[in-house]
């Protein structure tokens, strides 16, 4: 009986190492993507259909904290100066010629495989629970080995973009490599690599996201950002009301 | 001719505010357009040009074709702690003989201090959470020509002058906005703006344990009021309700004299007292891959019954008659269902009406070709009009969208917007 318990003891203490690990590498990991906590930035989203490009747009970023984000369409031409605004588990759409913003959810779709989530959404530690499973050598988008960390993530939240995720952490850099996304179900709906290492404001930040539909694999989307930088941004950009006046 | 000396005073002076915003603003975020619209009708019905589910419609009497050409002019120049906005919108023909109109939908001039905002001027100001109908947007409400009395949705938006404060919080947003009585003469309206009453609005917005949560109060000629809720509900489904009370009041109606003499067949104004209106809108969408759907249901108590539906249309018809066996008298198409709408004021509106609304729409947000299916049905005979648009976006700054309308079931669908079947084309070149 008293050994049961000193084994039970020791489990206990060994979870718990663990997820204080995965918390760990999960923070890590959400540094290496925006160049500080407050910034912006520009996006470029491409949408290839049957592996030919099909649709573009591009758009302004704001970051704030881990909990407010911000993106003005600035194409294609007949999206021009539409909003999205995401805080904390809310986020709205704000069309020119309406007056008034409209809710959305981060799962709605915005270009291709893209949904709202994936371009505000960029904080794994806000909305997922992480548990690390294991390591694994896994190859990247252009086929290169990686050594990873194999971490599962489960939504903590009701604004998380997606119910599970596993997601594979590069060892050495923290860089994202992969995640795969499921419904509560247990139903994959996309893969996602990441790339496209640049370096602003002396801070190396992983750019690029290329994601998968799961059914037909020459059918996928890329986010990429550009000009990442650190910026003084009022708290008034991330009220719902205020979206009209900007 | 007003309209030609509109037209150059709007260019003139929106070219020089553009010109002035190109030298010393940010104006990267304002849009203009130019579109064409042509539209056909198969056969001769009675369609409206005011909000479709409106009982104080304004009926016209179209057919053949109807074609317009339209530029929206925007305008902004931003430099803290002022900034100054204005929208110039204008309608002309090519094919058809059509009344011509240009006006400013917006123009003022916004002064920040600390997280309050004044605005003066022409402007728009919008409280509904609601996609078809927009029942808590009481300072956007328009008038009837003749007599200022309030009518709903017009086709052509237009704000209206007013003092206007924001103030953000922590705890939300509150709005109050004072809009004094203006009476404009004809000549002015084609300058500047419709005339209008005098208005006090009071607004709150918030967001509360993920629930957006809207209030309205206004006073004009008697007391509205409004609430609107709004969520989303697990990853794909949003929700939202909105019911609005508006005390009893009245309203202008013309009397009539002889119905057929066609010169003056009219006796006066008067006034006609209207019990208190309340007006419901429970709504929902489902964004879903790749259709969304949105489903909407509006509950207004101050409707038209089926009968008197009948009276107004069969009244259209004589109207008709009579303009065709004179074709000389007072009467045109166009005016022919204006009249008859004043027949319809006569009666008492206090027959609820039910409408339900089904929209299918592609959930990706952007995608060059999107196909969209409206469905507006009155529920109390299961009559309404069925519209279908298809748009390509895929050339740079030209959009292209084709609609085809009909409608079923019987004339008391209320949807007389598109109460005929329709085939229309729109270009619209956006810089």
């Amino acid at each position: 009986m008293k050994r049961n318990i000193i084994i039970a003891v020791f489990l206990l203490i060994r979870l718990e190492a663990f997820s204080l690990s995965a918390d760990e590498i999960v923070s890590n990991t959400d540094k290496t993507r925006g160049v500080s906590s407050i910034c912006e930035l520009l996006i470029h989203m491409e949408d290839y259909s049957m592996g030919k490009l099909s649709e573009t747009s591009d758009m302004k970023g704001y970051i704030k904290g881990s909990e407010k984000s911000m993106i003005i369409y600035t194409a294609p031409f007949n999206m021009k100066n539409r909003k999205i605004l995401s805080i904390n588990d809310d986020m709205w759409v704000f069309i020119p010629d309406t007056q008034k913003p409209v809710r959305v959810t981060a799962s709605q779709r915005l270009l291709g495989q893209a949904s709202n989530g994936d371009v505000l959404k960029i904080r794994f530690e806000t909305d997922y629970s992480p548990v690390l499973s294991g390591e694994q050598t896994i190859p990247d988008i252009d086929g290169i080995k990686r050594n990873c960390y194999k971490l599962d993530l489960n939504a903590k939240r009701t604004g998380a973009t997606y119910k599970k995720v596993i997601l594979w952490v590069e060892k050495e850099t923290y860089y994202p490599v992969k995640e795969d996304c499921f419904t509560l179900s247990g139903k994959k709906l996309k893969t996602v690599f990441y790339s496209g290492i640049k370096n602003f404001e002396s801070r190396n930040t992983v750019t690029k996201m290329t994601i998968f539909d799961e059914v037909v694999t020459n059918n996928f989307t890329t986010i990429e950002n550009f000009d990442e930088k650190s910026a003084d941004i009022d708290d008034k950009y991330f009220n719902r009301e205020y979206l009209k006046r900007m | 001719m007003i309209f030609s000396k509109s037209l150059i005073c709007s260019f003139a002076f929106f070219s020089l505010l553009l010109c002035f915003a190109t030298a010393n603003g940010d104006s990267n975020d304002v849009r203009h357009y130019i579109s064409y619209n042509a539209e056909i009708f198969d056969d001769e019905k009675y369609s409206s040009y005011s909000s479709p589910i409106d009982p104080d419609n304004v009926f016209g009497i179209y057919s053949g074709v109807y074609d317009a050409a339209q530029y929206y002019l925007d305008f902004k120049w931003k430099s803290d702690p002022f900034s100054i906005q204005a929208c110039d919108i204008g309608f002309t023909t090519i094919v058809t003989n059509f009344p011509v109109t240009n006006y400013l939908s917006e123009i003022y001039a916004s002064y920040n201090l600390m997280d309050f905002y004044l605005d003066l001027g022409k402007k728009k100001v919008s409280q509904s959470m609601s996609f078809l109908v927009t029942p808590m947007d009481f300072a956007m409400r328009s008038y009837n020509d003749v007599s200022r009395d309030k009518s709903f949705d017009t086709m052509f938006s237009e704000g209206k002058y007013m003092a206007n404060l924001d103030w953000y919080t922590d705890i939300g947003q509150f709005g109050f906005c004072y809009i004094p009585e203006i009476i404009f003469s004809s000549n002015l309206t084609a300058y500047f703006s419709s005339s209008q009453n005098q208005e006090e609005e009071l607004r709150y917005n918030n967001t509360i344990s993920g629930i957006d949560f809207a209030f309205a109060l206004n006073y004009d000629t008697n007391l509205s009021a409004g609430t609107g809720l709004s969520t989303t509900i697990g990853d794909f489904i949003e929700a939202h309700a909105e019911g609005v009370w508006i005390s009893s009041t009245y309203r202008y109606i013309l009397t009539t004299n002889d119905l057929t003499d066609t010169y003056s067949p009219l006796l006066g104004i008067a006034p006609q007292q209207l019990s208190n209106i309340f007006k419901i809108v429970l709504g929902g969408s489902y964004n879903g891959d790749p259709i969304s759907i949105m489903l909407e249901y509006y509950y207004n108590s101050s409707g038209f019954n089926y009968s008197q539906w009948n009276d107004i249309l069969n009244a259209m018809k004589d109207f008709r008659s009579a303009y065709d066996s004179n074709p000389e008298g007072i009467f045109s198409p166009a005016n022919l269902g204006t009249l008859a709408q004043f027949f319809g004021a006569n009666y008492y509106l206090d027959y609820g009406q039910n409408f339900v609304m089904i929209r299918l729409s592609p959930s990706r947000t952007i995608a060059k070709f999107s196909l969209t299916s409206t469905t507006l049905m009155n529920l109390d005979d299961l009559s309404g009009v069925q519209i279908f648009n298809l748009t390509y976006c895929g050339w740079e700054h030209l959009l292209v969208s084709g609609t085809f309308s009909f409608d079923f079931g019987s004339p008391f669908s209320g949807f007389m917007l598109f109460a005929a079947t329709t085939y229309e084309l729109e270009f619209h070149y956006i810089l």
